[in-house]
């Protein structure tokens, strides 16, 4: 079983912890690993969790205030000097509103700068929707040069930055607000690589993000119907694993895809443009369709949306029966 | 205090020399913008008196010559000279080329498919280019950022000893918000080692900025954000040399120089006309124009 390499053996009992935590530990331990690693944040230290940064490395750690447009530009001002830069925000507003000029000053100059969107996806709850996240996968992934890379939970938050500062060059690292298992093994983490935490034979479920916890628990559920699904962990997102997905799709010939982002630009799309090319197979793409989220607890949020466990199932059962 | 710091330049550059070269800088622009049958002319033509002073007058530490390949990663201690408003990059190209940075020869293939001096500027295509810029107002947080690098790296030095960020921006650009932006945080860091010059030329693509945006007073705006402001007739070289030295010497405080220029400067039907910010001019408008240029 896949399950035993990835994911710890009482995965389905793990400990809670947001993402944006474990992210922001492993930042601390990479900044006193290496000097020249920097972290920047627009007034949202404490929120996206790169505050332990600067309680360790106050020298290196910059607040520049509600600024997310000058906060990539001092990023890649920092760079050109041989820094690492974490520039850390809301989703939303970075890569939302700083958008061009981390297309101009980042990827036009291929520029070495990490930016970490948190709050993403309608699950950072009460804020609502001018809060929530719901673009920052399509935004990033159109533009050249830039990698794009979703963590499922705290532990591959963690390999992440690790393979993140080991690689020179534009990324996009998407976190969460909620706490929500932490239910892999603490593993090397391979930029362009799928993990396939559960093998089956009726359907391919592409998944990113919290919900990969989710679609393995709603897998589970299929099973004792006589449905075996194939859940695989899509963390990175552009560049696709197209081996990997192709892969599974051949054997299943059926793919359902999970996001808590708009299905317009996000992994649905990106799977949907690999298959349409290589592999034309119907599919159903499962996320926030052409809507903003609404206020409230996450877990109701989903439930309205469409983004629980059972909406899941159901979604699945019924695109089977298609 | 170093001698370019009163702006004696020993007679190596004297002032007559720099008006030389500023005008081989229009020259140079003009003939490019003809070739290409594309780019900007006033901007260019305003600030090349700037540009003369950066890259000829002796003030700054530039790398010698050195191919921007792999960025600006540099052992060394250099000053940097970042070019904000992008559509100026036919002045900066000609700077470079006759600063030894790339043949002069090359300055024909602006805006041609596989020439190595695009549209706007672009890291890692040119040398000598420190980043990508086009869109306004992104080069002046890039320019900010990498003044705050180099404090950090050399915070060790003298202050009249710490490498400079030079940052070239228009006063179109100021209508961008994220040059505000930009100002507060190099305020905030008192990055010191910052000198911004404004080509102040007063006039923008589709008319003069007066009629268009309301600053006012606008060195009165700028020192109201913190920055120390100098202001200068920014076609007169021994001010600008001077408002240089002026600036080295300022502690804690980012600098402005508001270069007060004349748009199209140099050429006598190119003066202060809006229609010059982007026309490319005829065979005969050309011929005119070096002749004046060059006399």
């Amino acid at each position: 079983m896949d399950s035993d390499k990835y994911l710890i053996p009482e995965w389905r009992t793990a400990p809670f912890e947001a993402i944006r935590v474990g992210m922001g530990e492993r930042l601390v331990k990479l900044g006193g690993e290496h000097n020249e690693v920097v972290v920047l944040t627009a007034d949202l230290g404490e929120s996206t969790k790169v505050r332990a940064f600067a309680d360790n490395y106050p020298d290196r750690f910059f607040d520049v205030g509600v600024a997310e447009q000058n906060m990539i530009g001092v990023a890649v001002g920092l760079a050109s000097e041989d820094f690492v830069p974490f520039a850390s925000s809301y989703a939303t507003f970075s890569p939302g509103r700083n958008w061009e000029q981390i297309r101009v000053s980042v990827c036009l100059s291929n520029a070495n700068v990490k930016i970490i969107g948190s709050h993403a996806g309608v699950s950072a709850g009460k804020n609502g929707p001018s809060h929530h996240g719901t673009e920052d996968i399509a935004l990033m992934r159109v533009l050249p040069n830039m990698v794009v890379l979703v963590p499922a939970d705290t532990e591959q938050a963690k390999a992440i930055i690790e393979a993140v500062y080991n690689y020179e060059g534009p990324v996009y690292i998407r976190t969460t607000r909620p706490e929500t298992p932490n239910f892999t093994k603490p593993l090397k983490f391979e930029i362009g690589k799928a993990y396939m935490y559960r093998s089956g034979k009726d359907v391919t479920i592409c998944v990113c993000g919290i919900q990969v916890y989710d679609a393995l628990i709603v897998a589970g559920e299929l099973a004792k119907e006589g449905v075996e699904c194939e859940v695989i962990n899509v963390s990175s997102i552009k560049p696709l694993d197209a081996e990997t997905i192709l892969g599974s799709v051949k054997k299943t010939g059926r793919v359902v895809t999970i996001e808590d982002h708009q299905i317009i630009g996000g992994l649905g799309s990106a799977v949907a443009e690999l298959l349409s090319e290589k592999l034309p197979t119907k599919i159903k793409r499962i996320g926030i369709n052409n809507r903003f989220g609404l206020s409230g607890e996450w877990g109701d949020i989903y439930k309205v949306m469409g983004l629980d466990r059972a909406s899941l199932k159901q979604a699945v059962i019924d695109y089977l029966h298609e | 205090m170093t001698t370019s710091d009163t702006g004696y330049t020993g007679g190596m550059k004297s002032a007559q020399d720099l008006h030389k070269m500023a005008n081989r800088l229009r020259g140079d622009v003009l003939e490019m913008v003809y070739r290409a049958q594309a780019g900007h002319v006033a901007g260019p033509l305003s600030s090349a008196d700037l540009f003369a002073v950066l890259y000829f007058g002796d003030i700054v530490k530039l790398e010698p010559n050195t191919p921007g390949v792999k960025g600006s990663h540099t052992p060394g201690v250099y000053d940097k000279v970042i070019l904000s408003c992008g559509h100026y990059c036919p002045v900066l190209y000609s700077a470079l080329a006759r600063a030894g940075y790339f043949p002069v020869e090359e300055l024909k293939t602006f805006m041609q498919i596989g020439s190595r001096l695009p549209g706007h500027p672009e890291k890692r295509l040119t040398p000598g280019v420190e980043v990508s810029v086009g869109s306004l107002g992104q080069g002046v947080s890039v320019a900010t950022g990498m003044a705050l690098a180099l404090k950090m790296k050399y915070g060790y030095l003298p202050q009249s000893e710490t490498p400079r960020v030079y940052c070239v921006l228009s006063d179109g650009e100021l209508q961008e918000g994220q040059v505000w932006e930009a100002f507060n945080f190099a305020v905030r860091r008192q990055l010191d080692n910052l000198i911004f010059i404004l080509d102040r030329n007063r006039i923008q693509i589709e008319n003069y900025i007066s009629q268009l945006a309301t600053y006012g007073e606008i060195s009165g705006r700028l020192e109201a954000f913190g920055l120390y402001v100098l202001e200068i007739d920014g076609n007169d070289h021994q001010q600008i040399i001077n408002s240089v030295g002026k600036a080295k010497q300022v502690m804690s405080e980012p600098v402005i120089i508001v270069a007060k220029t004349v748009g199209g400067k140099g050429v006598s039907f190119m003066e202060n006309k809006p229609v010059w910010h982007d026309k490319v001019p005829s065979k005969e408008e050309l011929l005119q124009a070096l002749k004046e240029l060059y006399g």
